[in-house]
């Protein structure tokens, strides 16, 4: 493996404050911000770096998300790149300009520090808010921690901007656990970081302060109401855009990041020790760093366990899943969300495959419940009963601790 | 300054070609306000970014946001002209939807003072989706979304119309002003007066012939009666006071009112005892903007 650049420093930071120094590093100009908690330490950190005169950039505090998301668009849309750090309650405030965000082609990053939907007002985490959004066309990036938040979102700023891929993304982490943990992070040189990210530039047809108005106004345009026309051609280039050319440039910038700060993430997907995995653990976010543990546990007692860790939820990495599961008798699909999203998809990608593995979809760890090292391992070892039994029932499960037993009334 | 009259080499702005109605006030109001806007910043060496979206404005490329976020649109973009070192002013032409629809986001960017003007084009009616009512709808109007009602005040919206102009510049504009295309000196100079004192908001009165019910020959005239009965008093409030720009008289508002009522189908339901409540409810608006005048006469 590569090393890091000498230039590097290590931090102990958390993953909010490793989000803003991504943003820093990328020269971001501006940083849209509405508090909600676990996320808006993002914003608070950069105002920070602002005051400190780390950051040469304006704030966008308007009356809510909605707001927010939409100055952040027309603000790109203007040239300049943007930040935002949101979750939950904050995301659906802005439904409206999140789609917009993605069908009039607009390269905007959020940070999202999962938080629980409402009702109840909890502000635990959970991956449901961000998997709300998986039908409007944004990339999705889920991390495993403060590291990977700010590698990727260097890396993400490299793919939306490319002007084949113009779509926006979520950079996502468990709250709390990964938002307000503190971790060691490699924070690359802002030399090094130039090099990697070029200064973002739009098309020079889509640079709104480019236009001639006057001009524009002067002459005679026929009605474009409902694009009627062009309507299927639209979605169909933004559906390239994420499901073709995004898939690309994500591997692409995964692999010019390993090459430059010698650290790569597996770009869709990381595959961990599946080669010869009878039972693979199939995971995404913070989870994989104990599922990963596992599999080495399980391993060392000779037993043929692997980790497929899906880094984003869009697009969906269709391929790894294939690959990692192509010798696997059981998947266990560890989902950190209460609608079994991950087992959806996993079971629609090995659809029509031959030798299809056992699929058991277990719920795990919401809202920060407990997930143990001996969980983990029970867990695994459902795999490999269901592969000796070849039954794999249940195929959908919650798994969870009951809290504080003793509390109830 | 001059007028746009005195201004050589004119050039006729229009909207994209949407098939609006045949001597729509919106479509008039929009294609002035850019006319003044370009002619006059011309003038002044500038280079306007204009964009918007609405029945009569038209919707192509140039919506650059969402239903209802235009003015947080404008915070996002006068940002981004800073941080590009890029010095334009910002027009942003909508309709009255934008506000009911955008409170939040039109009083929160007014409230930040950052540097555009928004000017609505009022219709007083989501005219495009079958004349549903607005904020500004005026009462006893026939709108597709209400009911008939209580005796006296039969199908309509029974509540007096927000006014946008005067809350905005409690929250933060430096020029609010109600305009009409059929007062064309007025509106220029209103036009003008908004982007010298930005940000700042022009409400214009665009009767619609479809939601309202006239003819399309009579667009003209039913916008001049609108201000002539009174029931859209004119007025501007800036960084000189407040005061009206076209006189009200009271003498003429019981004609005038019985003709702009008659002229509109929306109203075609009204007694004799519905026009009294609208006389009524025509001189509490213009004691409003009075008092107005007199707590914020320029000078005082």
């Amino acid at each position: 493996m590569a090393e890091a650049p000498p230039s590097t420093r290590v931090k102990v930071i958390t993953g909010n404050e490793a989000a803003a120094e991504a943003c820093r590093l990328a020269r971001v100009k501006i940083v849209g911000f509405f508090p909600i908690g676990p996320s808006d330490e993002v914003g608070e950190s950069l105002v920070q770096m602002m005051k400190r005169g780390e950051l040469d950039a304006r704030v966008i505090d308007l009356e809510n998300e909605r707001s927010v998301v939409n100055a952040q668009i027309v603000a790109t849309q203007a040239g300049v790149r943007s930040c935002f750090s949101t979750n939950s309650e904050g995301l659906v405030f802005a439904y409206q300009p999140l789609f917009w965000a993605a069908y009039a082609r607009v390269p905007i990053l959020v940070h999202v520090a999962h938080r629980a939907m409402e009702p109840p007002t909890m502000i635990v985490t959970d991956d449901h808010d961000t998997i709300i959004f998986r039908d409007a066309h944004w990339i999705q990036y889920f991390c495993e921690n403060p590291q990977e938040v700010l590698d990727t979102t260097l890396q993400a700023y490299r793919v939306i901007e490319d002007h084949e891929v113009l779509l926006p993304v979520f950079v996502t982490y468990a709250g709390w656990e990964v938002s307000h943990s503190s971790f060691p992070v490699e924070v690359p040189a802002q030399e090094d970081v130039d090099r990697y990210l070029p200064p973002f530039r739009l098309p020079p047809e889509l640079d709104f302060v480019a236009m001639d108005f006057r001009e524009y106004y002067g002459k005679r345009r026929i009605a474009s109401i409902g694009w009627v026309h062009e309507y299927m051609e639209l979605r169909y280039k933004v559906d390239r855009a994420l499901n073709g050319t995004g898939r690309t440039r994500i591997v692409e910038a995964d692999e010019e990041f390993r090459r430059v700060f010698g650290r790569g993430w597996g770009g869709l997907g990381e595959l961990y020790r599946t080669d010869d995995a009878e039972v693979v653990l199939v995971t995404m976010g913070n989870v994989a760093a104990l599922a990963r543990h596992t599999v080495d546990d399980l391993r060392a007692e000779g037993k043929p366990v692997g980790m497929l860790k899906v880094r984003t939820l869009r697009p969906f990495p269709t391929e790894e899943v294939r690959s990692a599961l192509r010798r696997a008798r059981v998947a266990v699909l560890l989902d950190r969300n209460p609608v079994s999203l991950l087992f959806q998809e996993v079971r629609a990608a090995l659809y029509g495959q031959p030798n299809q593995p056992l699929v058991l979809g277990r719920v795990v760890a919401l809202g920060g419940r407990d997930l143990t090292s001996l969980d983990m391992r029970e867990l695994a070892e459902e795999g490999f009963e269901a592969a000796r039994t070849g039954k794999g029932e249940p195929e959908v499960s919650w798994r969870f601790r009951v809290a504080r037993e003793g509390d109830r009334r | 300054m001059k007028t746009v009259l005195e201004i050589p080499e004119q050039r006729f702005y229009r909207n994209i070609d949407a098939g609006q109605c045949p001597g729509c006030p919106s479509n008039l109001a929009t294609k002035l306000t850019m006319q003044v806007v370009f002619e006059v910043a011309r003038e002044l060496g500038q280079d306007p970014i204009i964009f918007g979206q609405g029945c009569g404005v038209g919707r192509d490329l140039l919506q650059r946001s969402g239903i209802g976020t235009h003015d947080s649109a404008c915070v996002g973009l006068r940002l981004a002209l800073e941080m590009r070192g890029v010095d334009r002013p910002v027009v942003v032409i909508d309709g009255d939807g934008q506000i009911d629809m955008g409170f939040d986001d039109f009083t929160g960017a007014f409230q930040l003072g950052y540097p555009y003007m928004h000017v609505i084009c009022d219709n007083q009616a989501y005219a495009a989706s079958g004349t549903h009512a607005t904020g500004t709808t005026d009462p006893l109007a026939r709108v597709s979304t209400r009911p008939d009602g209580r005796v006296g005040r039969p199908g309509g919206h029974l509540a007096p119309r927000k006014q946008p102009a005067m809350m905005i510049r409690f929250s933060g504009a430096r020029y609010a002003a109600t305009a009409s295309p059929s007062h064309l000196p007025d509106f220029e100079k209103k036009i003008c007066a908004g982007l010298r004192q930005m940000p700042s908001f022009i409400q214009v009165f665009t009767p619609c012939n479809i939601a309202w019910g006239y003819d399309d020959d009579q667009a003209a005239h039913v916008t001049r009666l609108g201000v002539t009965s009174g029931i859209w008093p004119l007025w501007e409030w800036g960084d000189e006071g407040f005061r009206r720009t076209i006189p009200f008289h009271r003498e003429n508002v019981g004609e005038n009112l019985r003709e702009y009522l008659r002229g509109q189908r929306r109203y075609g339901h009204l007694k004799d005892a519905d026009r009294e409540v609208m006389e009524k409810y025509v001189f509490e608006l213009n004691d409003l903007v009075d008092r107005m005048a007199k707590g914020f006469a320029p000078g005082s």
